[in-house]
């Protein structure tokens, strides 16, 4: 399964050291499972992703816990600090324990 | 039938009606009342639930500190899409997570991030659904066990929760 991401560092190309802004949106329905199908009638079943992982190089920035309550196609944003330059990588899993992984490689100024 | 001078007279009586208004507090329009926030025994049952659940703590626990900033309009008019941004300014060693409740939702622990120290600063942004009108509270778990949090009151025109 794979689910678009759509990243962005703000500044784009942090000074080393740095706290730098992580916004990304993700492509997802987020199902709470308590809306109808307005077609069927019926509920639609929950799909939601739960936790999200974000690390920079192997080492853990934060990480994300969501319940049903977020709305579908979530920007979520978080700081961190820009200690070198790599690959920030971010796994996502779902309420069906399903996971997908989206990387982008952190360029420093 | 008025003719055209009764009209004016007619004119200048409601105009000076509305200029006294002020003076005898006659209520003319209510546009602009101030909403009140409710904080009802049932929505703060839910709340205190879903607090002992997740910390074990209650709501008089949560200290309000104006260093905690909790970000949500006064009025979102799509409760599908309900922007909330909280950020505390504590120093990153000291905080383990910034949690984010609603007190009508089904289930008021939205969602939750856990910090570390190469968060660099406890910031988190997120776009929840909400029910109905309701308080969001934005709370931080410091590492000593203590919770600080700022609450504020959102009035949504359309629920987003089905």
């Amino acid at each position: 399964m794979s689910v678009p991401v759509i990243v962005r560092v703000i500044p784009n190309k942090p000074k080393k050291g740095d706290v730098a802004k992580l916004m990304f949106l993700v492509k997802h329905p987020m199902d709470p499972g308590t809306i109808k199908d307005p077609k069927t009638g019926k509920l639609i079943p929950a799909n939601y992703i739960t936790t999200i992982d974000i690390s920079l190089n192997g080492k853990k920035i934060a990480t994300i816990h969501n319940g049903p309550g977020v709305s579908s196609n979530p920007i979520f944003g978080l700081d961190f600090k820009a200690e070198e330059a790599g690959t920030v990588k971010m796994v996502f899993t779902d309420n069906h324990g399903k996971s997908f992984e989206h990387d982008f490689s952190l360029e420093l100024s | 039938m008025l003719d055209r001078r009764e009209l004016f007279k007619l004119g200048t009586g409601a105009w000076l009606g509305l200029a006294l208004a002020p003076i005898l507090e006659v209520p003319i329009l209510s546009i602009g009342a101030p909403a009140t926030p409710q904080e009802d025994a049932k929505s703060l049952e839910k709340i205190e639930k879903s607090l002992q659940k997740v910390f074990g703590k209650s709501l008089k626990d949560v200290k309000q500190d104006p260093k905690v900033k909790l970000s949500s309009p006064t009025i979102a008019e799509n409760g599908l899409h309900v922007p909330v941004s909280v950020e505390a300014d504590y120093p990153i060693e000291d905080i383990k997570s910034l949690h984010i409740f609603v007190d009508e939702n089904p289930d008021p622990h939205i969602s939750y991030i856990e910090l570390t120290p190469l968060s660099g600063k406890a910031f988190f942004q997120v776009p929840i659904r909400m029910a109905q009108s309701s308080y969001v509270r934005g709370i931080a778990l410091l590492k000593d066990g203590s919770l600080v949090g700022d609450f504020k009151f959102t009035k949504v025109t359309v629920g987003g929760c089905g």
